[in-house]
This record gives structure tokens, sequence and C-alpha cells, in this order.
């Protein structure tokens, strides 16, 4: 006879304790853009995209580009909400590879990159970029997903 | 020292003046679904897949299709709702290639393929299928989201 598992949630529901938060419910979404500077934006930047809130459960997100002109990638981490923001983990949320040409990437898709993770206390979502600047006017777009 | 950036809507959100329906709130998705009539689909014929609302923020979509056989292409635009409606940009939100194999394909993914862009009316979003006729009896069906 084959065996029947249940996953946490369901686990949860056939024992009518759960919740309708943080597993199921409405998908926010938080949209993000920024246009680089003038000065382009030099490896090793800090630029943050968003703020995850405490009790959100994170679901992945897109990460969209102009060509970036030169092998830019980014570790997506999280900081504190400061007005000089500390890095909490650098790439909690994963890495971008090269930027060089316009493109799109998704991002915190693997259980090693934060996909459902339950954020404790109100957080930035941010870049550091690295290993070559991104042009100047350039454009960073996205969004990223959670449950709260 | 490392510079700090902050996405535009960070920005907002650290100034207080965040607009939360343009950046940020239960993503919206709108499933399509279309069956090719036995009367097949005409090269230039003009499918609408859905509605854009006025103010709503564009953020990608994909199209699952059914093995047309021959090379079907068509291009993703926005036009005008009335009886008769109108192109306003043909590809505005990308373009579909070579649909012989059943697949998938993204849409809109690209800052130059209407991501992230802002509806300033209710528009249609539509596909013009170019190339080669596709076949009666095939699907062509798909999702995209926007933020409002």
């Amino acid at each position: 006879m084959t065996t029947t598992y249940y996953s946490a949630q369901v686990t949860l529901y056939r024992a009518n304790t759960m919740g309708p938060s943080p597993s199921c419910g409405p998908c926010q979404c938080q949209y993000f853009s920024y246009t680089t500077p003038t000065g382009d934006l030099a490896s090793g930047s800090l630029l943050m995209w968003g703020i995850m809130p405490k009790g959100a459960r994170f679901l992945g997100g897109k990460c969209v580009y102009t060509a970036g002109g030169h092998a830019a990638t980014a570790n997506i981490g999280s900081y504190t909400i400061a007005a000089a923001p500390v890095v909490i983990s650098a790439a909690k949320y994963g890495a971008l590879t090269s930027m060089v040409a316009a493109g799109h990437q998704d991002f915190g898709e693997l259980a090693t990159t934060g996909f459902g993770g339950l954020e404790t206390a109100d957080v930035y979502m941010g870049i550091v970029t690295g290993g070559a600047q991104f042009d100047a006017a350039g454009t960073i777009a996205g969004y990223f997903l959670y449950l709260l | 020292m490392t510079t700090t950036y902050y996405s535009a809507q960070v920005t907002l959100t650290r100034a207080g003046t965040l607009n939360p329906s343009a950046s940020q709130g239960a993503l919206q998705v709108q499933y399509f679904y279309y069956l090719v009539p036995a009367a097949t689909l005409a090269v230039a014929d003009l499918l609408m897949l859905g509605v854009m609302p006025d103010g709503a923020r564009f953020l990608g979509g994909k199209m699952i299709h059914s093995a047309a056989g021959v090379a079907v292409t068509a291009n993703i635009g926005d036009y005008t709702i009335v009886t008769a409606p109108v192109v306003i940009t043909a590809a505005k939100y990308g373009a579909l290639t070579d649909m012989t194999l059943a697949g998938h394909q993204d849409f809109g993914e690209l800052a130059t393929t209407g991501f992230g862009g802002l509806e300033t009316d209710d528009v249609y979003l539509g596909l013009v299928t170019a190339a080669q006729i596709y076949p009666a009896a095939g699907t062509l069906m798909g999702y995209y989201r926007y933020l409002l």
C-alpha cells in the first residue's frame, strides 16, 4: 500500500490550526525601479529595492534590467532599516549573474535563497553590485512576492 | 566607502509619500483562454486576451500554446476598448516566437516590452498573429500580472 504524506500546511489544516496567514492568502507584490546615476553604479554599491515586512513569507521575485554594459553581478540580501543600513545576510535572497546585456532573472526561488522564509523584523531587501560597474542611465526594476 | 542608493519606491517610502496602489499590494493575475475555431486564426487576425485597467502596472505574463504545426508568431500589444478596437502600440508587450510545437513563452519581461509600465486608460491586451495560419482546435491560454 502506498503511503500518504501531508505538507506542514495540510497537517495544520487537518488539525484545524492553520491560520489564514502566512501560508495562504492574497499574494503581496512589491514593485521596485531604479535609474542608475550619471556616475554609473559602481561595483560595491548598495541599492535598496524595497521593504520586507515583519511576518512576511518570501516567495521569490524577478529583476528586469537594461544592458549594464559590463559583467556586473549582485548579491541580494537583507539589511536593517536605519539611516545607515547594516547588512543582516548579504545573499539571503540569492544573486544575479552578469547583467552585461538587457534581460531578466528570477531570484529567491530555492530553499537556499530564502524561498518560504519568514521575516522576523522589517528589513530592507537590497543588492550589492560586484564584478563591474552598471552603466549610467540604466534601469533596474522588478518585483518580489510574499504572503502576509 | 561604498554608496547606498534607494529605489524610487524606497525613496518615496522614506519620505512617507509612496502611493501603494502603483507599487505594492495584492498581485492581480488575469487568466485567458481561447480555443481556435474551425475557421482557424488567419495571418493578421487579432485576438484579445484580456483587459488592462487604467492605473495598472504591468508585470509580465506567460503564454501556453498547443502545437500550431507551422511557424505562427505574434505581436502582443494594446488596443482601445471599443466596438472596433484600434491598435495603440502593436508590440508593446513583446512578441511570441515560433509556435510550431506546443510550449510556453514569457512575454513583457523587459524594460522594452512594457515591464513596469503604468496604463493610463483601460485597454485590451491583444495579439496579432503573423507568418502562418494557426490551425483550428488549438488552444492559446496563459496569464499576465499587474498591480492595481
